[in-house]
């Protein structure tokens, strides 16, 4: 990791991490997510200043051991659509980035370094029950000569219903691909806790990775 | 004499106390209902929010009169979520959440 982008990391990683199952919460809120594997890492805040917009700041590290990216975004998060119903809830989200990005691919034996501006458009549907969880989500990640597209699914279940003040237990299989970086689409199996403001996601991945997601709100 | 002002106090307190129930449609875990809950107490009338995901509706008990319809609508669909009823119950938020535990 470049020194810049330790600095910012070191600077995110001091906010209290406020954070959600949605990519947004409610009118007013800060929320912070962080992911951590040996693949990617990143750290992101953001502000909804309306029920249904938000802007973000976010860093990432990606590292396949042949090449390493890491990058900055300005982001802003739309809720396109959204279905309440009396047991479940549907979404459709719409992200737009803009950043930069820089890395290398020397230990690829290849001297070549990188170093761009960046957009990263993004669709994200999802649904859920109080015992089903059900997501798809694109993400583009593109400037000159960069292409890490990144693809996620997530579908589980929940081991039991709870009430509002206990910890419920999810089984949640996640897929993620990043092109160029994953040399195939890495599947996760995590475990997820969700206690009101906690929830945490943690797993090992079919490449043998350890991941962790982290969401914290207040 | 203090002892019976005490309680004199108390019980006039119980008796300025609104509760209203507020069913929700999308709420499905705790995670996000959370929110509704942090909004909904931050009225300053608030006493006390119960939420219970189970049956999808929410507690709100305030000082003195309660919160104008309006503005909670505004509040939970500012959560996210959308509002189905609104009612005013006799019984208080906590009452509600042990008779809910105790099941």
């Amino acid at each position: 990791m470049t020194l810049p982008f330790k600095h910012l990391f070191a600077l995110l990683s001091c906010i209290p991490l406020a954070v959600y199952s949605a990519p947004m919460s409610y009118k007013g809120s800060v929320t912070t997510m962080t992911d951590l594997s040996k693949r990617y890492t990143s750290v992101e805040t953001n502000y909804a200043y309306d029920a249904k917009n938000a802007v973000g700041v976010k860093l990432f590290h990606m590292d396949n051991n042949d090449r390493q990216r890491d990058g900055f975004e300005i982001n802003h998060l739309h809720r396109v659509f959204r279905s309440n119903q009396k047991h479940s809830q549907m979404n459709v989200w719409l992200s737009g980035g803009l950043g930069y990005l820089e890395g290398s691919n020397e230990r690829a034996g290849n001297d070549s370094n990188v170093s761009t501006a960046f957009i990263s458009p993004a669709l994200q549907w999802d649904y859920e029950t109080k015992r089903v969880f059900l997501l798809a989500s694109h993400q583009l990640i593109r400037g000159d000569s960069i292409n890490h597209d990144t693809t996620k699914l997530k579908a589980g279940f929940s081991f039991y219903e709870t009430s509002y003040d206990e910890t419920q237990p999810w089984l949640i299989l996640d897929v993620m691909n990043i092109n160029g970086i994953n040399p195939r689409p890495e599947v996760t199996p995590m475990l997820r806790l969700i206690n009101k403001a906690l929830y945490l996601e943690g797993g090992v991945s079919n490449m043998g990775n350890p991941r962790f997601h982290v969401m914290y709100t207040f | 004499m203090k002892k019976l002002w005490l309680i004199l106090l108390l019980m006039s307190s119980n008796l300025w106390a609104v509760s209203q129930k507020i069913e929700v449609n999308g709420m499905v875990c705790a995670f996000c209902a959370q929110g509704i809950e942090k909004s909904l107490n931050n009225i300053n009338t608030t006493k006390d929010v119960y939420v219970n995901l189970d049956e999808g509706f929410v507690i709100l008990e305030s000082q003195s009169e309660g919160v104008a319809e309006e503005k909670i609508k505004k509040i939970i669909v500012d959560a996210g979520y959308d509002v189905t009823q609104i009612s005013l119950i006799d019984d208080t938020a906590d009452k509600i959440r042990k008779q809910y535990e105790k099941k």
